[in-house]
């Protein structure tokens, strides 16, 4: 973690440093001047030679740097690619052709400079040259042997001469000897070298240059010494070392150093040839090491331009990769959704106007997501608008895409159909089929008009739910197909059962009235007229004929009196009621007309389980007590052939959405309903009974919706009849203050 | 290791350099590396207010060193002579410092060696080299400081050090004596309470 911290911050000052130009410069002026320096120090006599002691180590630190910037390049590199970094196998593919296109020549031209050295160095030395020079060398140490051997024959007579001559006398002797010679020092010196007479002189020495201790040992042991010497002021001189045989007994050994002086001439050439022989002979000696020096350099140069190299390898790849990286991060980030992501643009290149589109890209797709947002936002405001009207308008609406899959549907479809439509949204509309059988029947009715292809279409369905009928008017539309429209299909369908049964029951009503009218007006003339026509015509006929007349008129007169009984009910049914609402306890109404019915003709018990609280209705006394008497009196004509049959009426008080009801419910244990007549056995002459004009739950309806309730009939699971009446109550408070009151009052 | 002291002469002897004499074979017969020079004899002595350092140093150069001086490479030697003040809490001071230069080169067609001082221009010739090293080891009444520069309260260290000088060298010598402990001739720092 700390390796990766650390990364991140050397790449954060990295790309601060590195990305300027003047590193580069900096680095490359000193690796040039470098090079320069120890090019130029292995001319010897540059003033730069000095400096070779330092440009070593010079060099060194800067491969070291080098090294570390590389070092660190790689790890980053390394770290980038193992993190799947944008842009870094990009870089690593660069950096190797970069270093792959460097090393090679490099490569070749230092291969081939290291040949060209070891092979040009040598044939720089001619054998012929050198021997040549040896052979002057030679010439020249004959020439001078000859000259020496002819000075050593020249100087011996005199060196008896000194040796017989006393120490006092030497010096005299010395200069004599000097004078007749040529010699330019002649030393007179015993064994510890210490000097008994001398004459002449030759350098700048203020005493005489005796010999080491290898020519006194050679001397003293009897043998004379001849030799060159080069002295530094005075030139090469010819030194002549003998030992001194004395006669005289007793005296010290002595030594005798003639130095005699080499003409300018043959000095001068013995110089040059020395200098020339010297020079090519340290130019020989110093052949491999110049070789092994001039290797080193190579070695030294090719590493430091391949390290630079590689290192501009680095700086050239990343600095090609950085705008594509910075692009490949910013497509990245567009396509996480940042449509504001910016790009600096640094280069007025071609990269430079690659990242210019981006941005206007970015900038354009930015203003399209914006205009996007906002349409969305209209389009949800719409939908959720829609989806308001949708929810709160009393028709069902489901919505069917093309391949007629649900995709809405609104919560008036589900009451309608009396299922939880919203859980087959995106499903298949046929699926809705397994639910039930309702909704198979109306799948199996919508599915053929949907297929039929028609834009529009409407159609009824009829469905069955909970042994009642329902009717729907189903309307189809074929939603159209363009860019923004998948196309579909949208049903809408409303339930006109009630509407259908108010129909009919006003098309009764008319019928009734006009019945009442039209019918009930000629009975009674038809009627008068048959007694006038009895009481005129009896007595003048025959018994025969009388009776006739008398059964026929009597006839007559007991239909119309019928018809007149059956257009009063008509009328009844039809009459706009003329009711009269007073708040009265529906519980004590009940208890008042079963008390009629305790000790009925059909020995059947009436019985109530009422609410605690009885319920304080708004209604017509009268009205009502026609509905429980119209009730009890169906449910005991239904069990009239029954034993131990009993007649069940219940209240209980509710509330709906805080509207509080009563129900009523009044149970029979008869044979039901036949269900075929269930649907409509509120109309009109719809009954079962032989007796009875059929009019008898018409009018139980009329009277429930005078006073705004619902009325239901359904068979009981065993066997009887229930008819359920919900009437609403005025209010639960008063209701039960009421009841409280009236039951202290009695 | 070879040390052994030839003669003890003292001049005008002081109890210091009594008591140094002694210190001085301990100290290097326990301390002296094993360098290619080694300084086998030494000596300071008081002459006239000055103090002066009589030395024998034995030269022992190798093969290839001999070889670049037979074939015309000069040489160069410096001996190097500091009397340094010790100090407790900080680095010891140069008091005093005498460096002396030697060349020494090979004259092909005399076939003899010439030895110079580079800072006093005396030279000789040698028909070999061992007697031409005898002679460049051997320092006799060599300046290194003045007595009155040295407080007697002080304590003082002589130091002296012999060496080829490697950055004189011709340059693809140079580079190689860099690298080549056979070019690294030095005799060490030797060391004597004074």
């Amino acid at each position: 973690m700390a390796v990766e911290q650390w990364v991140v911050q050397m790449a954060a000052i990295e790309k601060q440093v590195i990305m300027r130009i003047w590193p580069i410069i900096i680095l490359f002026g000193l690796l040039m001047g470098s090079l320069y320096l120890m090019a130029d120090a292995t001319r010897n006599e540059t003033s730069f030679a000095e400096l070779h002691y330092w440009l070593l180590p010079f060099n060194v630190l800067l491969l070291a740097i080098f090294l570390v910037l590389i070092i660190f390049n790689i790890a980053r590199l390394v770290t980038q690619v193992v993190k799947r970094q944008p842009g870094s196998r990009l870089t690593l593919r660069l950096l190797l052709m970069f270093v792959l296109l460097a090393i090679v020549p490099v490569g070749i031209v230092y291969s081939f400079s290291i040949w060209l050295l070891q092979e040009g160095v040598d044939s720089w030395f001619d054998v012929d040259v050198e021997q040549a020079l040896q052979d002057s060398v030679d010439l020249s140490r004959s020439s001078l042997d000859l000259h020496m051997r002819k000075l050593r024959k020249q100087t011996e007579p005199m060196i008896k001469e000194l040796a017989e001559t006393k120490p006092l006398d030497a010096p005299l002797v010395i200069n004599d000897l000097l004078r007749r010679s040529g010699a330019a020092e002649i030393v007179l010196f015993d064994r510890s070298n210490r000097i008994i007479a001398s004459g002449g002189e030759v350098g700048a020495a203020v005493l005489p240059r005796l010999p080491g201790e290898t020519v006194l040992r050679l001397v003293s042991q009897g043998e004379t010494y001849v030799g060159l010497d080069p002295i530094k002021e005075s030139g090469l001189h010819i030194r002549l070392v003998f030992p001194m045989r004395s006669n005289r007994t007793g005296s010290e050994q002595r030594m005798v150093q003639v130095l005699y002086p080499i003409s300018e001439r043959i000095s001068d050439l013995a110089l040059n040839v020395q200098e020339g022989f010297g020079k090519y002979n340290q130019l020989v000696y110093l052949r491999t090491p110049l070789k092994q020096n001039f290797n080193l350099i190579l070695t030294l140069v090719l590493l430091l331009g391949v390290l630079f190299a590689v290192w501009a390898a680095f700086y050239s790849a990343r600095r090609l990769v950085a705008p594509i990286k910075d692009l490949a991060q910013g497509t990245k980030a567009v396509a996480a959704g940042q449509y504001h992501k910016k790009l600096p643009v640094e280069r007025q290149d071609d990269l430079g106007m690659l990242i210019a589109s981006f941005n206007q890209m970015t900038e354009r797709l930015s203003l399209a997501r914006d205009k996007a947002k906002l349409s969305q936002r209209l389009i949800d405001s719409q939908r959720l608008y829609l989806q308001t009207i949708l929810e709160n308008l009393s028709s069902g609406v489901i919505s069917l895409d093309q391949h007629l899959v649900i995709k809405t549907a609104n919560a008036t479809a589900s009451q309608i159909l009396n299922t939880d439509v919203n859980q087959f949204i995106g499903r298949d509309v046929a699926q809705l089929s397994m639910a039930n059988e309702n909704l198979k029947s109306f799948c199996d009715q919508i599915l053929p008009m949907i297929q039929s292809g028609e834009k529009q279409w409407q159609t009824e369905i009829k469905l069955f739910d909970r042994d009642r009928g329902k009717m729907l008017m189903c309307r189809g539309v074929t939603l159209p197909v363009d860019a923004e429209q998948t196309g579909g299909y949208a049903l809408v369908f409303d339930d006109v059962t009630e509407l259908i049964r108010a129909q009919r029951d006003s098309a009764w009503g008319e019928v009734a009235r006009r019945l009442a009218h039209e019918i009930k007006n000629p009975l009674t003339p038809i009627q008068l007229s048959a007694e006038r026509l009895r009481g005129k015509i009896l007595p003048k006929l025959s018994v025969q004929e009388s009776s006739i007349l008398d059964r026929a008129t009597s006839t007559i007169v007991q239909q119309v009196e019928s018809m007149k009984a059956m257009v009063n009910d008509f009328a009844d049914y039809a009459r706009v009621p003329q009711i009269e609402k007073t708040p009265l306890d529906l519980n004590k109404l009940i208890s008042e007309v079963i008390e009629l019915y305790q000790n009925n003709t059909f020995n059947i018990a009436v019985d109530a389980s009422l609410d605690e609280y009885p319920p304080l209705i708004k209604g017509d006394s009268n009205r009502l007590r026609q509905l429980l008497h119209n009730l009890i009196k169906n449910a005991l004509e239904a069990m009239h052939e029954q034993q131990n049959a009993m007649v069940q009426i219940t209240t209980r008080c509710f509330e709906i959405s805080g509207v509080p009801f009563v129900s009523l419910v009044v149970t029979d244990e008869g044979p039901g309903f036949p269900s075929a007549i269930l649907e409509r056995l509120f109309e009109p002459y719809v009954t079962t009974k032989t007796k009875g004009n059929g009019l008898g739950l018409a009018i139980v309806k009329k009277i429930v919706e005078e006073h705004g309730g619902t009325i239901r009939a359904e068979n009981t699971p065993g066997h009887g009849a229930r008819i359920k009446i919900r009437l609403p109550i005025c209010s639960t408070e008063t209701l039960k203050t009421s009841v409280h009151v009236q039951g202290d009052a009695a | 290791m070879k040390l052994s002291i030839h003669s003890v002469s003292i001049h005008k002897s002081r109890k210091v350099l009594a008591a140094f004499c002694l210190s001085l074979f301990l100290t290097n017969q326990v301390f002296a590396k094993n360098n290619a020079f080694e300084v086998n004899y030494l000596n300071i002595a008081e002459l006239e207010e000055e103090l002066r350092l009589d030395a024998e140093i034995d030269y022992q150069l190798n093969d290839e060193v001999k070889e670049a001086l037979v074939n015309g490479i000069s040489m160069l030697f410096q001996v190097e002579v500091q009397i340094k003040l010790l100090r407790k809490w900080t680095w010891d001071k140069t008091v005093s410092g005498i460096t002396q230069t030697y060349m020494l080169k090979y004259h092909a067609l005399s076939k003899q060696y010439i030895w110079e001082n580079l800072d006093t221009g005396a030279n000789d010739t040698f028909p070999d080299l061992g007697s031409a090293l005898t002679h460049q080891g051997r320092i006799t009444a060599m300046y290194i400081a003045e007595t009155a520069k040295l407080n007697q309260d002080d304590k003082h260290i002589v130091q002296l050090r012999s060496r080829m000088l490697t950055d004189k060298l011709p340059l693809p010598l140079r580079v190689k004596s860099y690298f080549s402990p056979k070019w690294q001739l030095s005799s060490g720092w030797y060391r004597w309470p004074l």
